[in-house]
Parts: structure tokens; sequence; C-alpha cells
């Protein structure tokens, strides 16, 4: 079985610039593939710069190891969080040396697929589903306060759309000294692939719909615009970031 | 450009033929036997006046060669004197200059008496020469000219007045209708029309007015077009050029400012050459502060001289596709918060609308936002506390009787004067217009330090609300510090949510009993447990003061 991926990044219907930032390496035997996305923040300043920041560190740090043929659990869980620290470490480098990007930060989600394993590192709300052809699971658990508020049962899932910090991040890149992403190893069957995106996909198109959207479509390729249209037919008011992976 | 123009229009005039007339008649008037026929008429004139036995036939006229009668004068001794060739030259020049320069800038009546009369003082000048002093003047070469010239510049004339005439009045009606765009505000095609206009005053008058008034609405970069318009028109107008000079410095220095992208950008106060900015009616004077909308100024209505506090809501930090749902919610609730009137509620006078930004003019009131008095170091005395938390749940009683909550009670909204220890609630509804405009960050929407455990929730809020946020102002205002506290705004909201409040004893043990009753009530979790009312509230805060400190407080 090979692994394929592909991914898009749209502005979306309402934003000024694109603050998403995605990147994916696949080594050279058509194994390993590592993909990055991040989605930055911090109002008009600085949000593109932190995600792409984000993107190019890990890519940079990870992408050597793809090549090797059979890495290490915890080698690779070690070159995660040092990748999510030195991104971290150099966004805050960044921010303390130009006041105009001093508010800057982002999200940032790494998938490391091997074989049927994947290995997902997250830090904000960024999401990874897991798709089978009914039905798309999140994997990764956002970092926002209205999750925080789902969890110690202040809400229900029901009433995130109506609590007034819902978006406002627990975690992210670049905001504070130290960060760490939360890391799962998840297991595929042969019929499910991943779908990492941004939280501009989720807002604009709701998760039930996706498998019916994209068992329309052929291709990795036309899957991804497929839901990228989508988002846009619905006036994503963010932007909208997809990269999806699946073996085949 | 302006030159070639004047050179073609003076090069493809009929004024340039009466000039080259001019040196025609001049150069062959010797050879053409006609042009002496004045002169010869005269002669014959003078022949019959001097001697009037004579038979002289005047009609049909006997026209004599050039020859001939040059010899019939010679014979009589009529000579014209040297000076007459320069004197000659000298009426044609002045006759030519006349009909070019003078006769289009007279009335057509005058034009034609004082040609008239010219002609009529060359033919008497040269009669009475002849015949009193025997000497021969021949002005019919003058006279034939200033007679064909002016017939050909009658041609002229004519059409050019009617022409003129409509160019006046086509300068006027755009200056007119200039002005009224002004008037409705439409700066913009009031100069497009304007600058179509010819160069003359009443057209400049109405650029400096619209350069003056983009000065003043901070269109800076159209104020300063307008302005180089005016200086290349004309030079030294007014103050056109200090003021091009002191906007182009301006931008220079400051091009960030203009063009707002953030929340915390301002409107800049330029120096004093650059005239100061306006929002609808309002001049402003300074900046006061930062709210959660965007920068508040104080600045005053010159037609009432009313001072007023600006707040303002600046488009450029939200997204265009809620801008509009956001404008229709700010107008509703500054409309609601205008229908307030209360002697602790900051008055609403106005709400208007610019390019870039909404903005809400209000009472600017005396004093201090309570948030100065919120920290363990200056804090109001016990008694005092009371007396203004008193104050804001009766004004917030009355509020709540319109059925308007007002969201935000923290001390940053309140303004205290410590004179007379008056008190202003300001910003009814505010909270509301941009609750949902939120940021990922959350640096529009501030703390969640002063909310409700039911607000925090995102579920629907009541009066009982703003008395829970109350509690938490009074207890800061005792303490200096918040009920809750917590890191980050997960834990804060947390810590609301689920926690009990920090003991009020904790930090002090001079407050009484019940004062500390009245804030354990009102931060009950429960909406049902709190107060009833803020008016309830009131009730029971005026108990204390009564019993406590012996005295009624008269709001």
């Amino acid at each position: 079985m090979s692994l394929q991926v592909y991914g898009e990044s749209d502005i979306g219907f309402a934003r000024r610039c694109n603050e998403d930032a995605i990147a994916w390496y696949q080594a050279t035997n058509g194994h390993n593939t590592v993909a990055v996305l991040a989605d930055g923040i911090g109002g008009s300043k600085g949000g593109d710069v932190a995600s792409q920041k984000a993107v190019d560190v890990c890519i940079n740090i990870l992408s050597p190891l793809t090549e090797h043929e059979a890495l290490d659990i915890t080698e690779l869980i070690e070159a995660l969080n040092t990748s999510v620290t030195e991104a971290n470490r150099q966004i805050r480098v960044a921010r303390n040396s130009d006041n105009e990007l001093s508010r800057m930060g982002t999200t940032l989600l790494i998938v490391w697929m091997q074989g049927n394993q994947a290995f997902v590192a997250n830090i904000g709300d960024s999401r990874c589903y897991r798709l089978s052809s009914d039905a798309a699971r999140q994997v990764t658990r956002d970092d926002t306060v209205a999750q925080a508020m789902v969890d110690d049962g202040s809400i229900t899932e029901k009433e995130i759309s109506r609590v007034p910090f819902r978006n406002v991040l627990t975690k992210a890149l670049g905001t504070e000294p130290d960060v760490r992403a939360e890391i799962q190893q998840i297991f595929l069957k042969p019929s499910e692939s991943l779908l990492l995106c941004s939280d501009g996909l989720t807002g604009a198109v709701n998760s039930e719909s996706w498998p019916s959207i994209l068992a329309q479509q052929k291709t990795l390729k036309q899957q991804v615009e497929s839901l990228i249209d989508e988002s846009l037919n619905n006036k994503a008011d963010d932007n909208v970031s997809i990269i999806m992976m699946t073996r085949q | 450009m302006l030159n070639v123009k004047w050179i073609c229009s003076a090069l493809f005039s009929l004024r340039l033929i009466v000039v080259v007339l001019a040196v025609a008649v001049l150069l062959v008037k010797t050879q053409f036997t006609y042009l002496q026929a004045v002169d010869q008429y005269i002669y014959l004139l003078a022949d019959g006046l001097s001697s009037p036995e004579k038979e002289i036939l005047f009609w049909p006229f006997q026209f004599q060669s050039h020859v001939v009668f040059n010899q019939q004068l010679t014979s009589l001794g009529l000579v014209s004197p040297d000076y007459f060739y320069w004197l000659e030259i000298l009426l044609i020049s002045l006759s030519a200059s006349f009909l070019v320069i003078i006769l289009p800038k007279l009335h057509i009546s005058t034009g034609a008496f004082l040609v008239f009369f010219i002609l009529l003082t060359l033919v008497i000048s040269q009669l009475f020469m002849l015949v009193f002093r025997q000497q021969w003047l021949p002005f019919g070469t003058s006279i034939e000219f200033l007679l064909l010239g002016y017939l050909v510049m009658m041609f002229w004339l004519n059409p050019n007045r009617k022409i003129k005439k409509l160019s006046n009045d086509l300068q006027c009606t755009k200056v007119r209708l200039a002005k009224l765009l002004v008037k409705q505000g439409q700066l913009e095609d009031a100069y497009k029309l304007l600058v179509t206009c010819l160069v003359e005053v009443d057209a400049v008058d109405a650029i400096y007015d619209i350069a003056l008034q983009q000065e003043r609405k901070r269109q800076y970069h159209q104020a300063i077009t307008s302005y180089k318009h005016i200086v290349a028109s004309m030079s030294r107008y007014k103050d056109a050029e200090e003021r091009l000079k002191a906007l182009e410095k301006f931008e220079r220095d400051d091009k960030s400012l203009l063009s707002t992208t953030e929340i915390s950008s301002t409107l800049v106060i330029p120096d004093q050459k650059v005239s100061k900015p306006i929002l609808g009616r309002y001049e402003i004077d300074r900046e006061l502060g930062r709210g959660a909308m965007g920068v508040v100024y104080l600045g005053h209505d010159p037609k009432i001289s009313r001072t007023v506090a600006i707040k303002t809501l600046n488009y450029s930090q939200f997204d265009e596709t809620l801008l509009d749902d956001l404008m229709s919610r700010f107008f509703r609730e500054a409309e609601a918060a205008g229908r307030l009137s209360h002697p602790s509620i900051v008055t609403v006078y106005d709400v208007g609308e610019e390019p870039d930004l909404a903005y809400i003019a209000m009472d600017y009131a005396e004093g201090k936002s309570l948030s100065a008095y919120a920290k363990p170091s200056s804090l109001l005395s016990i008694e005092n506390v009371h007396e203004v938390v008193l104050k804001v749940a009766e004004a917030l009683e009355y509020a709540h009787q319109q059925n308007i909550v007002h969201r935000d009670i923290k001390p940053g909204n309140i303004i205290y004067n410590p004179i007379n220890c008056a008190v202003k609630v300001t910003d009814f509804g505010i909270a509301k217009i941009v609750d949902d405009s939120k940021t990922k960050t959350g640096s529009v929407m501030g703390s969640p330090l002063y909310m409700s455990p039911e607000q925090l929730m995102g579920k629907k809020v009541f009066g009982s609300s703003d008395v829970y946020s109350l509690g938490v102002t009074f207890y800061q205002l005792l303490t200096g510090s918040t009920p809750f506290d917590g890191d980050s705004i997960a834990t804060l909201t947390y810590q609301i949510i689920n926690n009990k409040p920090k003991s009020i004893k904790s930090f002090r043990d001079d407050i009484p009993p019940s004062t500390i009753r009245i804030i354990n009530k009102s931060l009950q979790k429960d909406p049902v447990k709190r107060f009833t009312s803020a008016g309830a509230m009131a009730v029971a805060l005026r108990k204390v003061i009564e019993k406590e400190y012996g005295r009624e407080v008269v709001i």
C-alpha cells in the first residue's frame, strides 16, 4: 500500500490575508509522510509569519527523519517535541525582535504517518479527523476555552456556539515560553484516511456532511478541492486549509 | 500648456487679421489708388467749403488717378509735412491697438460711438488743416483702416460676446453646483467639477473650502491633491501653500497611522497648521482613552459649545462581512442607550457614521473611572464605596426597567467625580455590540473578570447578570482584588463558573457583616438566588448605610 497526500490553503471569503500555512513531505520510498498545518493568530499583525515559521521549522526538522526505514516510537515522539519546542522558540524570538509581531502566535498540527500508524501532535484548534466512508471523527481535542468548559462540565457541546470566549485558545505556539503538544498514536483501518484542517473548514462546512461530499470525487486532489469549494459556497469567514492523507 | 493655448487662440483670431491689415495698409497704400478715395473726397469737400460759389459735383464722385491727383496737389503747393509719415504710422498703430485691445472690452454702443467720434475727429482735422492752414494731412488711409478694422472686429466680437456670456454662466453654475455638493458632503464630486472650471477666484475659493473640509475629515490625501491644485493655479492663494506643506509633512511622518488597520489605531490629532479633525459636527480636541470598541475622544459641539466624549468604533478591526450586521447592532444599541435619562447614567446625545468608523457622542462626565480606585493602594473609604455602589444599583434598576441590560458593569465603566461624589455609568449596551466580534486572542473582548457565570456560558442574560457584575465591582472597590483570578481566560472562566469566591474577610476585617452578605448574595452562581433586582440590592445597601453610617443618601 502506498501513501498519498495532498493539501490546499485558501484565503476564504472575508479575510484580507491568509494566516494559514501548510506543508508536507514524503520519503523517497513513499512510506513515511509528515504533514504540518498551522493557523496563525495575532489579529492583523504577524499571524501569517508565525504559521509559516512553525510549518517551516517542523518540516526542516522532521523531513530528514522520514528517510529512516524503522524509526523508534520514542525517537519519533522526541523529534515531534523538539520541532514544537524549536518552532515555539523561533516564534518568540521574532515576537521579541519586532514590535509589530509582538502578539503573533499560531496553532500547530503535525501528523506523521508510517504504514497504518499515525502520530498526531496538536496545539490549538486546528483539527485532525479520521475519515471513513460514512463518518468523520475528530481525533484531536481543541485547546479552546469552550472545549475546556465542556470538559469541566460547565456547558454541553451544543452550547459551544453561544459562549463568548469560545474561540479563545487556551494553548498556542508563541504565546508562552514553554508549550507541549498533545501527541496521540492512532491505527488506521485500510478504508480510513486522515484529514487535517484549520477551523475555517469546520466553521463553514459541518463535518457530518463531509463523507457525502467526498464520495462524489475520485482523486485526492478533487476531494480536497470539493471541500474548499463547499466552504467558499458557504462564505467561509476564515482562511480554509486542508491536507488529506490516504493509503491506497 | 497654458501658453500654447494662448498662442493658438491669438493666432487664429480675427484680431490678427486686423493687425495684418494695419501692416498691409502701411506697406501698400501708395500702390492702390482706391485707398486715396477718402482723401480725394475730403479734398473735394474742402474745395467746396473754401469756394462756395464753385459748382462741385459730389455725386457721382469723379475719381481721379493717383498720379493726376498728386500732381494737382503739388500744383496747388499742397505737400504733406515731413513728420506726416511718422504720424500716419502712429495713427494706424494706435487704431489697431484700439480695435484689438480696447474695443473688445467696451460695450457695443460705446465702441461704436468711440469709433464714430475718432473718425469724425480725423475728418474734421483734415478739413480744418486744409481749409484754414493750407496743409495737406491725408488721414484717409487711417480712416479707411479704422472703418474696415471695426467691421472685421464686429464679425468677431458679436459671437465672442455670446460665448463669453455662456462660459461665464457655466462657470457660475458649476461653482454653485459644487457648493451644493459640498453641502451634501460629496466633496470628491464637487472637486471633480471645480477642476473643470476656469481658473477664477470663485472656483479656487470653492476648492479651498473643499480642501479645508477634507483636511478636517481626515481625508488628508485628497486634501493634499486639492491644495496642490490651488497652488498650481493661483500662486500665494491664502495659506494654501503652508497648509499643503504641513499636510505633506504630516503624511510623511505618520503614514502608518493614516491607514488605520488596528483596534488601537487612533485618529491622529495633527499639529496646529492642520485643521482639527471633525466627526460629524463634533470637533475633536484630544484622545481620552481606549475602550472595548475603539478610541474615545474629547470633542465639542461648536454649534452649542457643548463638550462631549466621543466613542468610536473603528471598522478596520472587523471583517467586512460582519460589518453590516455590526453596524445595525451598533445603531440599535446606541438608540436604546439614547433613551436612558438618569442622573447616574451618561447621556447619549448622538450617533453617526464616517467612512472608516462609527461613533457615539455622549455627555462628558468629569472625574475618573473607578478603576483608579480599584487597587489596594488607592481604595475609597468604605462609606464612599457604599454610596457609589448604591448609585450604580439605582441607575441599573432604572435601565433594567427600560429592558436595557448593561452587560459590562465594571469599575472601568463607572466614572466617579471625587469632588461631589457623582457617579456616571457609561457604555450601556456596548458590550453586546462587540460580543460576537471577537478575535482568537480575545483582545477585543477584554477580560471575563466581571462576567456572570451565565454570561460566560453564553446563556441569555437579564438584569441579574448586571447585579452579579456590580457585586464583583463592589468586592473590588473594597478589597482591591477581584473575587476570582486566574492566569488565563480558561482557568478564570472555570473558577467563575465553579468555585466559591475568596472570602472578603481575608482581605480586611472592617467591613460590616451586612455588606458582606450583600456581596455574597449578588455573587451567587444561580441568578435566582441573587437579589430579585438591582432595586432590591439598592434597598439593602441603603439600609446598611443608614445603619452603619447613620445617614441617608440623596440621589
